[in-house]
């Protein structure tokens, strides 16, 4: 399924009580990760809408369409790139990430503080899509 | 020191082989204090809802053992063990039903004692659906009330919460060994 490339317009609230958390990763880049687990989950629908918080807020439409789009593993480089294959590899069950992940996470300047956002984040919308799953 | 007061932050940090992110996880603590009183009110409420608090454990250990986290699954059943509302029998079909999850390819046992047994073998057939994302979720909590199956989703939430973050912690401690001085928070690499 080809996702519609026009994303990035909502300008949409924070969905996220954790948003406003003064260490880590910005907003935008945890829309990304969501964006990953809840395409992994295969509900391509709150994957658009994690795309549009994530479009908005990188600044990078571009990036996050074809993540959109395209899956993992994706041809993105870079810090986004990195965040993206790192979630990925989280997301999945059991949690897989390796030397590999991390040492892309680390050569792209990704700190121990990011890292971990990385893994709450994941957590948290692996546990939110689990809860909506039983409604 | 009580099971029940074995915070998660303790958990995380004695994970932690490497410093930068022990620290990291100080730094999260408050954040990592809300989600243990998030677990404890939903597991252990003043005022139970419509699944009593030993139920509420046997679910959070099904949830952990479909996991494949036998630590986190021993722990809630630990804390179930100490409770004086649930006796030896409770305690075995808990034991029974939780291996049976934790063996992801099998069916859910048909063995399992009977003694407290028609409802955890209904919440254990509810918890492999709901976290195996069955299509038809809902024909595997006909023994459930429409109450009892959103209890067990919303158990299952903060579990599954805790387990994704040991277990991806964990996953990060283990790559950084392989990686030594390479995630310490001071610098980066630039070979990849």
């Amino acid at each position: 399924m080809m996702f519609d490339a026009q994303i990035g317009t909502g300008g949409s609230k924070s969905r996220w009580p954790w948003r406003s958390r003064p260490q880590g990763l910005e907003n935008g880049e945890r829309a990304l990760i969501a964006l990953v687990v809840a395409r992994q989950a295969g509900l391509t629908e709150l994957a658009r809408q994690y795309a549009d918080e994530a479009a908005d807020a990188t600044h990078d439409p571009f990036a996050v369409t074809l993540l959109l789009e395209e899956g993992l593993p994706s041809p993105l480089t870079g810090r986004l790139g990195a965040l993206a294959t790192a979630a990925g590899a989280l997301a999945q069950t059991p949690p897989s990430l390796g030397a590999f992940e991390l040492k892309r996470l680390n050569a792209n300047g990704i700190q121990p503080d990011e890292l971990l956002d990385v893994v709450f984040t994941v957590a948290r919308i692996t546990s939110e899509l689990q809860a909506k799953s039983g409604e | 020191m009580p099971l029940e007061a074995v915070g998660l932050g303790d958990t995380l940090a004695r994970m932690c082989t490497n410093e930068a992110l022990r620290k990291a996880i100080e730094r999260r603590s408050d954040e990592i204090e809300d989600i243990d009183q998030q677990e404890r009110a939903l597991l252990s409420p003043p005022i139970p809802g419509a699944i009593p608090v030993p139920h509420r454990y046997a679910v959070a250990a099904f949830v952990a053992a479909w996991h494949q986290e036998q630590a986190i699954a021993q722990r809630y059943q630990s804390i179930l063990a100490a409770r004086e509302d649930a006796d030896a029998a409770f305690l075995k079909a808990v034991r029974i039903w939780s291996r049976s999850l934790g063996r992801s390819n099998e069916p859910v046992s048909e063995d399992a004692p009977d003694e407290g047994g028609s409802w955890l073998g209904a919440a254990a057939s509810y918890s492999r659906a709901l976290l195996g994302g069955t299509p038809q979720i809902a024909q595997h909590g006909y023994w459930l009330n429409s109450d009892e199956r959103e209890e067990i989703g919303q158990i299952a939430s903060i579990v599954i919460l805790r387990v994704r973050l040991v277990a991806g912690l964990r996953q990060c401690v283990l790559a950084a060994q392989e990686l030594p001085g390479e995630f310490s928070g001071k610098g980066r690499s630039h070979d990849v």
